[in-house]
């Protein structure tokens, strides 16, 4: 059962709550709490961005061909590959190609499965759901990405000595930085833990607030929100594991040596 | 008596890059022998490529120029890992894995999936003074003292036939120095283990060294036997 009645909103409303907005932070510039430019800022850009995304989506919602799906998407990975390795402050070898490969294959083959096997798209592009879905299953994994990507070199570094240790008796590097390489997985996986434990209780997550505004059954709302859930988990599992396990071995040579050493 | 090298290095070059992108030279056109059942102590100033030989001989990095060989054969031809647990190392600042004294003992074997060798921890204790008692502890709340003579019997454990120490003694009071290295220079003749000494301390070497080597800027400068020196 779908209520389609849903309330238009207009150029006044947005008016409106942009108004309340500039309200804000005007009243943070006469507290002089010193926020209301970075404010400004991000709203501006948000309005700027959405408003960009909106027109994107509009014109590939009206092209309705693959290619310009696929195109979104590839946008869309390459913008969290980047941001996720700007956000790594220590050096890790081959960033790029651990960080590239890692989100291509965890992002690809959940959201895949996902919309062939779980949702069944017909066609398999349509873009009111490839879209969507795939911008959360890109966006989790990124935090987890960059959380796993982070951890590990930070680890890896502070652990240098005990590799070192482990490595002088005849262990492999793989085994030598198995401790760095579980800590860096667990980091990863610790927002997505604890926003499954909360949903539902501490926030109505925004695809099923999202879902029932529009005026989808709730039940149905929550159904969807459960899998979006799993397979967001899955994608974040996958893609900190693939770099985990491809990132620590970018920092040692087949010979089982840390790479370069700079004094 | 010594026989053939174990170890033989010819023209060991090595460099590092530095923070600033420059390169500096640590050793240069190094030739070394090293044989079983001997001492061999690295004497020479901090900075000389003491340990940076030590690190190349455990293949914890590769020299850019030249040709280490172990029995005759290029360390190409082993694995890293197996130059590794043959050419046993010390770092000289221990560190200990969390866990006890003995899970740090059985440590490299646990990690091979084997289990330690019963009859040969008392003998290692005793060469190393590890106390017995020690061996329930919480590895980490040793001395620093403690912890380099764990560390030492860790590697030992691991049955190297060359064991190569970096400033073992510098954590030691020197009556436990003296008397771990006096069991250790017996030890390693009985079971014909190689012994490459770094140190600084010149008494101490050519008081244990059957042969002496001095680095300084990163070339051998002098050869000489341990007991040349001692009658000095």
């Amino acid at each position: 059962m779908q209520r389609t009645d849903l309330v238009d909103l207009g150029l006044v409303d947005l008016g409106l709550v942009y108004g309340l907005l500039l309200l804000v932070i005007g009243l943070a510039r006469w507290n002089r709490f010193g926020q209301e430019k970075d404010l400004l800022i991000a709203s501006v850009r948000m309005l700027v961005q959405l408003l960009a995304v909106g027109y994107v989506l509009k014109i590939i919602f009206s092209l309705d061909r693959p290619w310009a799906v696929l195109l979104i998407l590839l946008v869309m990975l390459l913008v969290a590959i980047q941001m996720t390795v700007a956000r790594v402050r220590q050096r890790m070898p081959g960033i790029y190609r651990v960080v590239g490969g890692a989100l291509f294959l965890g992002c690809g083959c959940t959201t895949f499965l996902f919309c062939q096997l779980v949702i069944g798209l017909t066609p398999w592009y349509d873009p009111r759901y490839l879209i969507p879905l795939a911008g959360m299953i890109i966006g989790n994994s990124m935090t987890g990405s960059s959380l796993a990507a982070e951890r590990l070199a930070a680890e890896i570094s502070d652990r240098r000595e005990e590799i070192e240790t482990a490595l002088s008796l005849g262990l492999s590097s793989v085994k030598a930085a198995q401790p760095a390489v579980h800590a860096a997985f667990r980091a990863a996986l610790i927002p997505t833990v604890n926003a499954m434990a909360a949903m539902g209780i501490v926030f109505l997550p925004g695809m099923m607030t999202g879902q029932i505004l529009s005026g989808t059954e709730p039940l149905l709302a929550v159904r969807y929100q459960i899998s979006i859930m799993c397979i967001i988990t899955v994608s974040v599992a996958l893609t900190s594991a693939l770099i985990v396990w491809q990132g620590v071995r970018s920092f040692f040579t087949p010979a089982h040596q840390f790479r370069e050493e700079v004094d | 008596m010594a026989g053939a090298a174990a170890i033989a290095a010819r023209g060991i070059s090595r460099a590092r890059i530095q923070a600033d992108g420059s390169s500096r030279v640590i050793l240069d056109r190094v030739d070394l022998d090293i044989r079983r059942g001997v001492v061999t102590a690295l004497i020479g100033p901090s900075g000389a490529g003491k340990s940076t030989i030590l690190r190349l001989l455990n293949r914890l990095e590769d020299a850019d120029a030249g040709e280490f060989q172990l029995d005759g054969k290029s360390f190409e031809d082993y694995s890293p890992l197996e130059i590794r647990r043959r050419i046993g190392l010390v770092i000289q600042k221990p560190f200990m894995f969390p866990g006890t004294v003995r899970d740090n003992l059985e440590y490299a074997y646990r990690s091979r999936g084997e289990d330690l060798p019963d009859g040969k921890l008392p003998a290692v204790l005793d060469v190393c003074s590890v106390d017995p008692s020690w061996l329930d502890q919480p590895a980490r709340k040793l001395s620093v003292g403690q912890q380099q003579r764990v560390s030492l019997a860790r590697t030992l454990l691991n049955a190297p036939e060359i064991l190569l120490l970096d400033e073992p003694t510098s954590s030691l009071d020197p009556q436990t120095a003296e008397a771990v290295l006096s069991r250790l220079a017996d030890w390693i003749k009985t079971e014909n283990i190689g012994l490459v000494l770094v140190t600084h301390d010149h008494r101490l070497a050519s008081r244990y060294a059957d042969y002496l080597l001095e680095l300084r800027d990163g070339r051998i400068v002098e050869k000489r036997n341990g007991d040349d020196d001692a009658a000095d």
